[in-house]
């Protein structure tokens, strides 16, 4: 059997994986597998912050709601909190009451509202290996009419 | 531009490029099989649907059942390519299929980088898929056309591409750092503070992480290493000797990621690896017998 020969379309083909990875770096384009590369590319800074969420249950109790953690789709929440907090009163409507209504599946338990801390701390300020603790304030309650911004100051 | 063209449509060994397709589909059949996260984002609520690429064809995330389904025919369409079997269909197949599942990971609000590579490193494959398969494949076997010692330019621009493909995509990580950070990347306390928080989110302290962010000229130097693996990797593809450094120090740069970040990126490690591996020269060191005869042109070193 005679070898393959190069296809009349390989150098076309080359050409547009390399012009692929490359308008895909230089606008930020992220058409997966195609992407634009921000590995790491913003450097990190000493103040951070973080969004945590937990669950008012029917009994009142306020329990840890691992929203972000590895389950049913909701691993995401993080990057949601980014949009969340720039989202119109409809789009963080319809997250809180997708959060509220999540509750069961993810902890087992029926929620009454969903309290969204926002945590603040400086890399730099240590408590042994660990970050010191920072500052914790609660900034939204969710329930299953939508969102709403909490009074200034409260501590979980 | 005709030294590129020179060193894409170079001759190379189809088995060679055999060892890429065994390798590579091969590996693409492991992350499939073994990738618990498909049934973790499947049955994500509609509101937290965040598609890239493809996905905004979807109005919601597919169903654990689909997501099962899909899983399971990818690992069988993997595992066919990798054995050159039916080519024109497995390979194909095998890509759809694993980019579906790639965007569901990807339809949570971050992009997923892990499998990036190894996915564009089929793509020269996908474009390829008889001389992919001319060497080691059930296809060769069951056509009696097992010609395991051909060179052709047929047979290296598939590899040559996906050469290219790894070290543009080292170059533009390590040019994106410079773009939105600057040398401040390397001279700041930038890998510090990366480090310090990857140390803070694992279930125990990482003790390797902290000894080198607490020491500064410790990690302005790894910030340095780094950067100068990601931006002169791409320098191999023109100086094969170069590949006996950049090839051990891109794999040792994600060991260092895993062992102080706890961040998998094996896949792509690996990727380099089966990428710049001479798997015919492998093969006649392995079996002399294998070897060429009369010897031919073309490069007879392992990477």
């Amino acid at each position: 059997m005679a070898p393959d020969s190069v296809p009349r379309y390989a150098p076309a083909f080359v050409t547009t994986v390399i012009a692929l990875m490359l308008t895909s770096a230089v606008f930020l384009l992220e058409p997966w597998p195609f992407t634009a590369f921000r590995l790491f590319s913003v450097a990190r800074v000493d103040q951070q912050s973080a969004w945590s969420a937990t669950v008012v249950n029917l009994e009142g109790e306020e329990l840890a709601y691992p929203l972000g953690g590895e389950d049913h789709g909701f691993r995401g929440f993080p990057f949601t909190m980014a949009e969340f907090v720039e989202a119109s009163r409809e789009r963080q409507d319809e997250l809180c009451r997708t959060w509220v209504e999540g509750a069961p599946t993810l902890i087992d338990e029926e929620a009454r509202e969903v309290r969204l801390y926002l945590r603040t701390w400086r890399l730099s300020e240590r408590d042994g290996d660990r970050a010191a603790s920072g500052e914790t304030v609660l900034r939204y309650v969710c329930t299953d009419l939508g969102a709403s911004v909490a009074e200034a100051g409260s501590q979980p | 531009m005709s030294s590129v063209r020179r060193f894409v449509f170079a001759a190379e060994d189809a088995r060679r490029l055999a060892g890429l397709r065994i390798a590579l589909f091969g590996l693409l059949a492991i992350r499939l099989a073994t990738n618990g996260d498909y049934a973790q984002v499947a049955d994500q609520p509609a509101a937290l649907f965040d598609p890239v690429s493809l996905f905004h064809l979807l109005s919601s995330a597919p169903s654990s059942g689909l997501t099962t389904v899909i899983q399971a025919l990818a690992v069988v369409a993997a595992l066919c390519a990798a054995a050159g079997a039916y080519p024109r269909v497995s390979f194909p197949t095998a890509f759809a299929l694993a980019l579906f599942l790639g965007l569901m990971l990807n339809a949570t609000g971050k992009i997923v980088h892990n499998d990036v590579l190894l996915m564009l490193c089929l793509l020269p494959l996908l474009a390829a898929p008889s001389a992919a398969s001319r060497a080691w494949s059930l296809k060769s076997r069951r056509e009696g056309s097992a010609a395991p010692a051909l060179l052709d330019p047929a047979y290296g621009s598939p590899i040559r591409l996906a050469m290219i493909i790894v070290g543009l995509a080292y170059l533009l990580a390590g040019l994106q750092k410079l773009r939105f950070s600057g040398l401040d990347w390397v001279t700041g306390d930038n890998l510090r503070y990366v480090l310090l928080s990857a140390s803070d989110s694992q279930a125990a302290p990482n003790q390797l992480g902290l000894l080198i962010a607490e020491h500064e000229p410790l990690f302005n130097l790894f910030a340095a290493g780094a950067l100068v693996v990601e931006l002169g990797f791409i320098l191999c593809l023109p100086f094969a000797k170069l590949r006996w450094v950049l090839v051990p120090a891109a794999v040792g740069l994600h060991a260092g990621i895993w062992l102080t970040m706890d961040l998998d990126y094996l896949s792509q490690a690996l990727t380099v690896v089966v990428v710049f591996v001479n798997w015919a020269w492998i093969a006649e060191a392995l079996r002399p017998e294998s070897r060429l005869w009369p010897p031919r042109p073309g490069r007879r070193t392992p990477i």
